[in-house]
């Protein structure tokens, strides 16, 4: 009985900011002079009115999923991966090189080319992971300042020596991977590829490595407490090399499967201006560095962006009004965060936890 | 933590839930639809075209001349018209994919950044018409259409050539592509055809979208001794014509009559009638006769121009200028629309 009353009334306060967030939005559309329902309605059908539109919100979310489970996996261990878009693009520059230059059957190219972009993000991250374990440079700061050079660099490549030269050759981006290297698309027609399955596949492997393994228990343990996992024999250099290399390596398999599935060439600020690095970290923090969660509010946050394109498509509501409402909605869903830290701190005085 | 974690898992689980129920729902609606209105468009039912963009269109005067062409055809020919912007490749691919599940009857998208998505959709869509604007994408459901801006951009650098006083002018370009040669190498012919003497600085903004950039490169250019830097980087432009006011030289934009935003020291404005282009389009769809296939718009059909040579403005002409120039380069339009100067296009060789 307490339980279904706690939860009720803990479901409140996120539909509060739901609503909340809706009405801010609202306000935007009727100072633009659109109608609020039917804005709203279009928004709802360019996320999940069909079939189609639901499989557009899956691929938006799949680099988003891959990339909040391995923000997720570092904040559990307590370690802040901001680094996420480098180690996506770095990812994604190695995987479209290896798929066009690899020599042999398409299956061979796919794999290495995942591989190859995992292994590529998850050595940039534990590079960040390195110069903190070996000269106590700020996680933070490093894995953030990395992201600069590692688009840059990924930029330069495409604009000189890799850039293709055919056609108007406009646009810094490789040439295009031959066919048998693209990751298969799940339905005729639609966009949505095989890396969705790998990212459930990866949200399904990490909640059960989180919950059941040692190992797991030792991130859990080490996020939660570290002079605990220290007193209990957890390595906090190995520990964090292996873990920054593994959340580096799912954000480098989101631009793999976003080069390998959706773009089929790497083309410089096509990861980096639709923010999948930034909405996987935001995806993190509203589920709490829970695996599942985090994959569900991925789903989430693009649909809101799915949704703001079908806004944009069918009313006259611009473009940057979704984004007002985006944001605003994303702002009042963490509102969350800051309420349970007030109610967290009127707690505090009862029985003294601190977080 | 945990409760909260529960709440939010709910929240989303509630949300995929009821996603699920309605999308079953309005699958249904859409299929039993689908059908009639292809019918009902070939009973003479309101034609649906869309212009999908790669970018948004913000103050980039490209862009915003193509979407108003774009509606005013709509209007005039009693077609159904939409302009979708969109924010990023993946979004823009998104974008055209679902005009197309929407079943509109045309499909218009421009420059070379929609190149690859058209690329994928137009060959799994064989039966959908579509259009390309500013570049070339060779398919047999595709209607491209391109400008010869070499052309104009002639035109500019003779007229260049005739008024600089410091034989040195300037262009400030967007990125160091071959697509942009049309523009550097057409003035580069222009101004040796006047002023053999002449120098020409280029710098490249690296991006469509930087005016700060552009403001500074065109102030290097004019510490080098440029009176006349000719913006060819789309918002780049306002950092030149920002800088030409600063320092008092001359400039020249890009696409529309940019001489009215400041008459006094932007003097010239090379044109491309992307409204135009895409009003023709949209004409052709409505009377029936579009054609696939690559077209191109130069200077004899009024598809690229530059101001006070080709076509008049509301602004007055600038004593740098000079009627004369206007009337010698006006003489050199005829001859490149006679053939009798041939302007060499570099993506051609």
């Amino acid at each position: 009985m307490d339980k279904v009353t706690a939860t009720l009334r803990s479901l409140v306060q996120p539909l509060l900011a739901v609503i909340v967030g809706l009405a801010v939005g609202a306000i935007a559309i009727v100072i633009v002079g659109g109608s609020i329902t039917e804005t709203y309605a279009e928004m709802w059908r360019g996320a999940f009115g069909s079939f189609y539109f639901l499989t557009n919100t899956l691929t938006r979310a799949t680099p988003i999923i891959l990339i909040g489970l391995g923000v997720a996996l570092a904040f559990r261990a307590g370690f802040f991966n901001m680094g996420s878009e480098g180690q996506m693009v770095l990812g994604a520059l190695s995987a479209a090189l290896t798929a066009i230059y690899m020599p042999g059957p398409g299956w061979l190219k796919m794999i290495a080319a995942i591989f190859a972009g995992m292994i590529a993000g998850g050595i940039w991250s534990a590079f960040a992971g390195w110069l903190d374990a070996k000269f106590r440079m700020n996680l933070l700061i490093t894995t953030l300042l990395l992201n600069y050079i590692a688009t840059y660099f990924a930029a330069y490549m495409v604009t000189y020596p890799f850039k293709d030269k055919t056609g108007s050759a406009a646009m810094s981006q490789t040439v295009m991977l031959g066919r048998e290297a693209w990751l298969p698309k799940l339905f005729q027609g639609m966009t949505l590829h095989v890396g969705f399955l790998l990212a459930v596949g990866v949200t399904i492997l990490m909640f059960l490595f989180m919950k059941h393994t040692v190992k797991g228990y030792e991130i859990r343990m080490m996020g939660g407490n570290p002079l605990f996992a220290s007193y209990g024999g957890i390595q906090r250099g190995k520990l964090m090399l292996a873990s920054m290399f593994v959340s580096g390596g799912l954000a480098g398999l989101a631009g793999s499967v976003e080069v390998l599935g959706t773009q089929y060439r790497f083309i410089d600020g096509a990861l980096t201006s639709p923010g999948y690095a930034w909405s996987g970290i935001m995806a993190t923090l509203l589920a709490g560095s829970h695996p599942i969660g985090t994959a569900l509010a991925a789903i989430l946050i693009a649909a809101l962006q799915t949704g703001g394109m079908g806004m944009e498509r069918n009313t006259d509501v611009p473009l940057e009004v979704s984004s007002i409402i985006q944001a605003v909605l994303i702002l009042f869903v963490s509102a969350k965060l800051t309420y349970s830290f007030i109610k967290r701190k009127k707690a505090g005085a009862k029985n003294g936890r601190a977080l | 933590m945990k409760k909260h974690l529960v709440l939010l898992l709910t929240l989303v689980l509630a949300i995929s839930v009821i996603a699920a129920c309605g999308s079953t729902n309005n699958n249904k609606g859409n299929e039993g639809k689908s059908p009639a209105n292809g019918g009902d468009t070939d009973k003479g039912k309101k034609q649906r075209i869309a212009l999908v963009l790669p970018e948004q269109i913000g103050v980039n005067p490209f862009f915003a001349l193509m979407d108003e062409g774009f509606k005013r055809a709509g209007e005039e020919f009693g077609v159904e018209v939409k302009t979708i912007e969109s924010t990023d490749p993946a979004g823009f691919e998104q974008n055209l994919r679902t005009t197309v599940a929407e079943n509109y009857d045309l499909i218009i998208t421009a420059t070379f950044q929609a190149e690859d998505a058209l690329n994928k959709i137009a060959p799994e869509n064989p039966d959908k018409s579509f259009a390309i604007i500013d570049t070339v994408v060779d398919l047999p459901n595709v209607r491209s259409v391109v400008f010869r801006e070499h052309e104009a951009a002639f035109l500019l650098g003779a007229t260049a050539g005739l008024s600089t006083k410091t034989n040195t002018v300037g262009a400030v370009v967007a990125i160091d592509a071959p697509l942009l040669s049309k523009y550097t190498e057409g003035f580069k012919q222009g101004l040796a055809y006047t002023n053999p003497d002449a120098k020409f600085l280029v710098n490249y903004v690296g991006g469509f979208d930087d005016s700060a950039k552009g403001k500074e490169l065109a102030i290097l250019q004019h510490s080098k001794g440029a009176d006349f830097i000719a913006g060819m980087a789309a918002v780049g432009d306002l950092g030149v014509f920002e800088a030409a006011k600063d320092l008092g030289f001359y400039a020249s934009g890009q696409d529309v009559d940019r001489t009215e935003l400041d008459p006094e020291h932007i003097v010239l404005s090379q044109l491309k009638g992307t409204d135009a282009v895409a009003y023709e389009t949209v004409k052709a769809f409505a009377n029936g006769n579009f054609e696939f296939g690559a077209a191109d718009y130069g200077v004899k059909e009024d598809g690229v121009g530059v101001t006070f040579i080709t076509k008049d403005s509301k602004s007055p002409l600038s004593p740098f200028i000079g009627q004369e120039t206007v009337d010698k380069v006006k003489a050199i339009a005829e001859d490149i629309k006679s053939g009798k100067i041939e302007v060499v296009n570099p993506l051609a060789k």
